[in-house]
């Protein structure tokens, strides 16, 4: 997709971590990487690739606010 | 309207994105593509196609199915108002973050006092839904009139 999005790590069972995007939830593969629960990560095309920071976290929480104030006005 | 300025209208809230989250552009970047958007000044066409790759993957495709140049402005209308919200289905996006990613046609129904409008459109999602967007590129908007919306912004006017 033209933009990733990241969601924190809740539940890691074999290579399959659980993610949490604030209203929902979803699976993604580890292939490779350290990665543990509490971890923020992006995830292209169901693959855990990449760890996002707190700060970028915090930024993205943000714009997810901003939005769901918007629809349904 | 020269098409990177209708280009950058629709991408512009998506770049807010790679802004805040990634830092794949930066927040520079990000205020030039305002101005851009808001003075209808025209880009460099190269950085465009970089910073928004994923977008001209599929604008090149259209273009070529259409036998026109990827820059022509049915070219981009296409993919952001024909195909952008069916390619979106494959996504993994949160349903509400998805909802606000797709583009809808609206209809203003009344103005905020923050200089803002509230507009109504037929969600994909089933019924009629409300959305407060920004009316920058449009300061004359006005009750009743039809725009086209995606994330917060009146993008483009439809007569």
């Amino acid at each position: 997709m033209c933009l990733t999005i990241p969601g924190r790590i809740i539940k890691i069972e074999g290579d399959i971590a659980t993610l949490d995007y604030g209203s929902e939830k979803r699976e993604a593969k580890i292939v490779e990487g350290d990665y543990k629960i509490g971890d923020c990560v992006l995830v292209q095309a169901k693959i855990v690739v990449e760890k996002v920071s707190e700060e970028q976290m915090a930024g993205w929480l943000e714009v997810l606010k901003d939005i769901e104030e918007r629809d349904g006005a | 309207m020269e098409p990177e300025v209708y280009f950058i209208r629709y991408a512009y809230p998506c770049a807010h994105i790679l802004c805040t989250v990634r830092g794949d552009v930066s927040e520079g970047e990000f205020k030039e593509m305002e101005m851009a958007a808001i003075q209808n000044r025209v880009m460099d066409r190269e950085y465009l196609e970089k910073v928004f790759f994923r977008a001209f993957n599929r604008i090149n495709k259209i273009a070529e199915e259409m036998g026109k140049d990827r820059w022509d402005i049915d070219v981009i209308r296409e993919y952001f108002v024909g195909r952008h919200n069916n390619v979106l289905m494959d996504s993994d996006y949160p349903e509400s973050f998805r909802e606000m990613c797709k583009t809808y046609l609206a209809e203003v129904v009344s103005m905020e006092e923050d200089g803002e409008v509230t507009v109504k459109y037929h969600s994909e999602l089933g019924g009629e839904k409300k959305r407060k967007v920004k009316k920058d590129y449009f300061p004359e908007l006005k009750v009743g009139d039809k725009v086209m919306i995606h994330w917060q912004y009146a993008v483009e006017k439809i007569q």
